[in-house]
């Protein structure tokens, strides 16, 4: 785990916003990589001077949005049609999979606005929304807003925490349980509405 | 800021320099450098190149940085 993260550190060091961004992309895009600690981490290393918070906040933001948007559309391109000729069929036919658009279609705003929180369940949301017909003009006002809160809030983080950071990887594990603790704490916002919208919907289904 | 202690290997020579503000060729000569990358290399690539053991030459980078003039005792 120390290497790993010390080996994407190096990588921010050597490629600075470059190094950012490709990182943010990636992330947003599917691959499972540490990027909400980099974003910390890139936010300690403006308090220390080293960069400029300002570069830090757009190199992440640009990140996030390209791989969010380059999910979305090629879910869009490759579409539920193409995936039941390769044999997904079955899961996209099912009853499960019927709920999930039902779901995505009523819930796009808050789905959609506080996955990006989750950066392991933003890619999906995003291959998500491409493929079950999600507009692409709410998909991207929704990812932006998200992507801007996100990006500040995280950034922000390690820019606060870095200034006392007492020893590197060891920020990174703090910072992270930060980002855990936050993550916890918007999947339950994003509950209380999903209960919420429920409830109000219930008595005028029936 | 970070301090002498806290001197990682994968920190790279170009943010030992900023943060403990060196003259940009200081470490290089000290440590006897001559990979056309620096300062944009860690120190393990270094350490690798120069034929150390990784973190003994750590240890070399610290007592050069403490060596500099205006690096006094750690900040806290």
């Amino acid at each position: 785990m120390e290497y790993i993260l010390s080996t994407f550190l190096t990588f921010l060091l050597l490629y600075k916003y470059v190094g950012l961004f490709l990182i943010s992309f990636l992330a947003a895009l599917l691959l499972p990589l540490p990027s909400s600690s980099i974003l910390a981490a890139a936010g300690a290393f403006a308090a220390q001077g080293y960069f400029s918070i300002s570069y830090v906040l757009i190199a992440a933001f640009m990140g996030n949005i390209l791989g969010d948007t380059t999910g979305y559309f090629l879910a869009q391109k490759i579409g539920t049609t193409s995936l039941q000729k390769i044999g997904f069929r079955k899961i996209l036919t099912s009853s499960l999979y019927t709920k999930l658009v039902l779901y995505m279609k009523k819930f796009s705003f808050s789905l959609i606005f506080f996955s990006r929180f989750l950066t392991g369940v933003g890619p999906l949301v995003n291959i998500l929304s491409g493929s079950t017909g999600i507009s692409k003009q709410q998909f991207f006002v929704i990812a932006i807003i998200g992507e801007i809160a996100y990006v500040l809030l995280y950034g922000m983080t390690g820019y606060f925490l870095g200034s006392e950071w007492e020893n590197n990887i060891g920020f990174l594990f703090k910072a992270t349980l930060v980002i855990i603790a936050l993550g916890a704490t918007i999947s339950t916002i994003q509950y209380g509405f999903f209960k919420r919208m429920r409830s109000n919907q219930e008595p005028k289904e029936s | 800021m970070i301090v002498v202690s806290q001197i990682q290997p994968w920190m790279t020579f170009d943010y030992l320099n900023r943060n403990f503000n060196l003259s940009p060729d200081y470490l290089k000569k000290i440590l006897l450098l001559s990979d056309d990358m620096y300062p944009n290399i860690t120190i393990r690539r270094a350490a690798t190149l120069q034929g150390e053991v990784t973190m003994s030459f750590v240890e070399r980078v610290k007592e050069a940085i403490k060596a500099y003039p205006s690096v006094t005792s750690p900040s806290p």
